[in-house]
């Protein structure tokens, strides 16, 4: 029998977009018993975002929910009706965890503040996602992945000095900040068991950022080292170490310091060594002797060969190395393939969907796929009728009167 | 202070630069005791710093260059640059350190017997290391049996990439990232990377490590867990890859405008290298933005009336927009942005993050002091927990700071035996002097 280790944790789930469905994802992966609760008129506003098979938007067929909500089971409530608050509190008695990525006054305008929530349920735990935080002088403020990568994380690094700087190219602050929720989640778990009682976790995606997704902490010690702060770095100004073109694409290679040779040994030029340009660390530390080098050594070799061709054999010389590859690239590879990366999910709007499965291998108590991501409703019958212990009858009128 | 939620959970780790490192850091910052196993007789580049002995002349030649790999306290490596390094310092509060030659028979065996008293061991190295040194799940299981191993190499511990050396600016290329990132008009040389995907597998560490303890105290089993940095990162990529999926079509980069949505955008401001991030998503913050700028006639410009329009005639709108931010404070934009409902916010460089008002409110930053390199300021524990306060406790820990506490307070070794290990290379609290 398939054993996974959250099996025994009840998890309401009132997120929505990336960042709150991305950590209750982990939960549910691992084993939870995870609800989605959406709002009636469209539900999860992810729903909307594609992609979509073949560019048709269709909302039970967007790529991004179909995989940031497998395993959840789903249902429709208005929690702006006091019927529908009242049901919200029905479920939050029999839950171990609620999490909610709301802005931070939206729960306590609902009446729905932790305060409410833990009389009905003290032993439950509150697990908060926003931009900002619970508290402080931003907390109300407007933001997106782009505005809080560009103020707590590493976007002033990305990209060369002279232009400006980049963001990620996807959601990495949201999804990095779901992680951070699935890990709070826990915590506070263990910190239940000794305690007996719940609390609310506040995460903040701006200091999740801060602290740090992308090495901005270490960024952070160095500055205070040396009271100033650190440009972006100019390509190719590093003796072996950058993104470098070869004949069919680019490959990212750190072969500069303590493992420059290496990188002589591996295009053939140990002979190098003797060369006073390229002889001591501080010679290879010189931006025009890493020119140099580039330029009549390093370039009309690695030109020669593919990318798949330089990383095999910079890997044989242990350099630390990865080609650039494209989405198509890493869905068809077959190591990742043959590992198993890769799961295909049956839902029954959207079809048979390949997409990425376990994000790491436990050895006892693996990754699952149980179910689809949820249609929009499709456990209403289930937990209202057959757990909540509403008549069919009853749940027609509340369809019917925008509760559900 | 009350008992922290993961207190009385022993976490052993011979984790190299980062991933390993912030996965542990966030166990220890609620906790657990986190011991570092590290070693005197060689320098791993790039955990501890890149040298043993810094040549003066590099060292002269970085605070030229303003290089931050090689930046210590005062551009000053002193005697024991290991100490020193500020990768390490981000992570390593809160850690116990103690020095093992794993090289050596007896390192082996030592180790074994500090496994014994662990909860989990981790460790983030090429998979031909750890059968260099010996250690395996099989090994540890028979030592301790419900140990909870974690095991986190580049691309996995099966495959053709199994012992293919990565950082995560290595991993972002292979797993589709830097593909989509960057301006579209620079070739990928000029585009950057990240390292995103160490923080991110450091993270989902820590979440696993706490799936299997929770699952250890129901069923009293360990297990084996294979965090391949490269895995944990492609889910996080979902968007992109199943674009490719569904549409059969490759994404690329398309810098730092929106899909659907503009003004979207990095746009410059007042004084250098100071930027303004706006992610414009509907009509009414629009507007807002319009206010902002005092250019309110653009709400009736045909070119920008909608969204569509907007993202169709970018290129003019965000001439627009820098040819305005440019006479603006990158900081003060935020709160009159705020105020009209726009979002964005400044791209904070390290220094004026420190000095950040809400951080500054929420006391997101705490003094720790260091006996080699003073007080400097830490970022807290990644989220708040309003039953369980917390706060950071120690300092990174000096190389081989908890000797004395490992060997004599754990191990129960006498001062006779504690001498021996000493002179054979295990114990102590300097690189020997032949570590390059």
């Amino acid at each position: 029998m398939l054993t996974q280790a959250l099996a025994d944790l009840r998890v309401l789930d009132l997120t929505h977009h990336i960042s709150g469905p991305y950590g209750s994802k982990m939960l549910a992966d691992y084993g939870a018993n995870v609800l989605k609760v959406e709002r009636p008129n469209g539900g999860d506003i992810g729903r909307n975002l594609g992609p979509f098979p073949d560019d048709i938007p269709h909302h039970e067929k967007s790529g991004l929910f179909l995989h940031l909500n497998t395993n959840k089971r789903g249902i429709t409530l208005n929690l702006k009706t006091d019927i529908g608050k009242s049901i919200l509190l029905k479920l939050v008695q029999t839950s171990d965890v609620l999490i909610e990525n709301f802005k931070p006054s939206t729960l306590p305008s609902l009446g729905l503040s932790y305060d409410s929530l833990s009389q009905v349920n003290p032993e439950m735990i509150l697990v908060s996602i926003s931009n900002f935080g619970q508290t402080g002088p931003y907390r109300d403020y407007k933001a997106s992945e782009a505005v809080l990568h560009g103020m707590g994380g590493n976007l002033r690094f990305l990209g060369a000095p002279d232009r400006a700087p980049t963001k990620y190219g996807t959601d990495l602050a949201l999804r990095q900040a779901g992680i951070v929720s699935a890990t709070a989640t826990m915590v506070a778990l263990f910190a239940k068991t000794v305690r007996g009682t719940g609390e609310h976790v506040d995460i903040s995606i701006f200091e999740t950022q801060a602290g740090s997704q992308d090495r901005r902490a270490p960024a952070l010690m160095a500055s205070q080292f040396v009271k100033t702060v650190f440009p972006r770095r100019t390509p190719g100004a590093i003796m072996a170490t950058g993104i470098f073109p070869c004949k069919d694409g680019y490959i990212n290679i750190t072969a500069g310091g303590t493992r420059f040779e290496l990188c002589l040994a591996m295009i053939g030029r140990i002979d190098l060594l003797e060369d006073s340009r390229f002889a001591t660390p501080t010679a290879r530390q010189d931006a025009a002797n890493a020119a140099i080098f580039h330029d009549e050594y390093l370039l009309p070799w690695l030109m020669q060969r593919t990318m798949r061709e330089v990383w095999s054999l910079a890997q044989e010389h242990h350099i630390l190395s990865g080609p650039i590859f494209n989405a198509g690239d890493v869905m068809t590879d077959d190591h990742f393939g043959d590992r198993g990366m890769f799961v295909e999910v049956d839902h029954p709007v959207a079809g048979k969907v390949k997409m990425p499965g376990r994000p790491m291998i436990m050895s006892e108590t693996p990754w699952a796929l149980r179910r689809p991501a949820p249609t929009l409703g499709q456990h209403n019958h289930e937990v209202y009728v057959d757990e909540l212990g509403f008549t069919s009858k009853e749940l027609t009128e509340l369809h019917n009167s925008g509760v559900v | 202070m009350a008992k922290l939620p993961l207190e009385g959970i022993r976490v052993i780790e011979l984790t190299q630069i980062y991933a390993g490192p912030y996965a542990t850091m966030n166990l220890a910052d609620w906790g657990a005791e986190v011991i570092r196993v590290e070693n005197i007789t060689t320098m791993r580049p790039g955990t501890r710093g890149q040298y043993a002995v810094v040549p003066p002349d590099l060292a002269e030649q970085a605070k030229k260059e303003n290089s931050m790999l090689l930046a210590f306290p005062n551009w000053d490596p002193g005697p024991r640059p290991w100490n020193r390094h500020a990768g390490f310092t981000s992570t390593g509060r809160n850690k116990k350190s103690v020095t093992i030659d794993l090289t050596k028979a007896e390192g082996h065996d030592l180790l074994g017997q500090l496994i014994k008293e662990a909860d989990v061991f981790i460790e983030n190295n090429v998979p031909q290391t750890m059968v260099k040194l010996d250690i395996s799940y099989e090994w540890l299981k028979e030592i301790k049996p419900n140990i909870v191993m974690v095991r986190m190499p580049a691309y996995g511990l099966s495959g053709p990439y199994m012992n293919y050396r990565s950082l995560g600016l290595h991993v972002d290329g292979v797993t589709g990232l830097s593909e989509i990132k960057g301006h579209p008009d620079e070739p990928h040389s000029r585009r950057g990377d990240t390292v995103a995907p160490d923080a991110a597998a450091g993270m989902a560490a820590a979440f696993a490590i706490l799936v299997a303890l929770w699952h250890r105290n129901k069923s009293g089993d360990g297990q084996l867990i294979e965090m391949a940095l490269a895995e944990n990162y492609i889910p996080m990529l979902a968007e992109p890859l199943l674009e490719f999926e569904m549409t059969n079509r490759v994404p690329t980069t398309i810098g730092n405008l929106d899909k659907r949505r503009a003004p979207h955008g990095v746009y410059p401001c007042l004084g250098d290298d100071n930027w303004i991030v706006i992610a414009v998503s509907n009509n009414d913050e629009w507007i807002g933005l319009t206010k902002v700028m005092r250019k309110e006639q653009l709400q009736n410009d045909p070119r920008f009336v909608d969204s569509n329009a907007r993202h169709a005639n970018h290129a003019e709108l965000d001439e627009i927009i820098s040819d305005w931010s440019q006479q603006r404070d990158h900081r003060e934009l935020l709160t009159i942005f705020q105020e009209h409902g726009v979002p964005g916010g400044p791209v904070l460089n390290e220094l004026q993050l420190l000095e950040d008002p809400h951080l500054i409110e929420r006391k997101y930053f705490e003094t720790l002091d260091h006996q080699e390199m003073g007080p400097l300021m830490y970022h807290g524990p990644l989220w708040r927990m309003s039953k369980t306060p917390n706060a950071l406790r120690t300092a990174p820990p000096l190389l081989g700071e908890h000797n004395e506490y490992v060997y004599k307070g754990l191990l129960g070794f006498d001062e006779e035996e504690y001498q021996r290990l000493a002179k054979e290379g295990h114990v102590g609290m300097d690189m020997l002097p032949t570590v390059p």
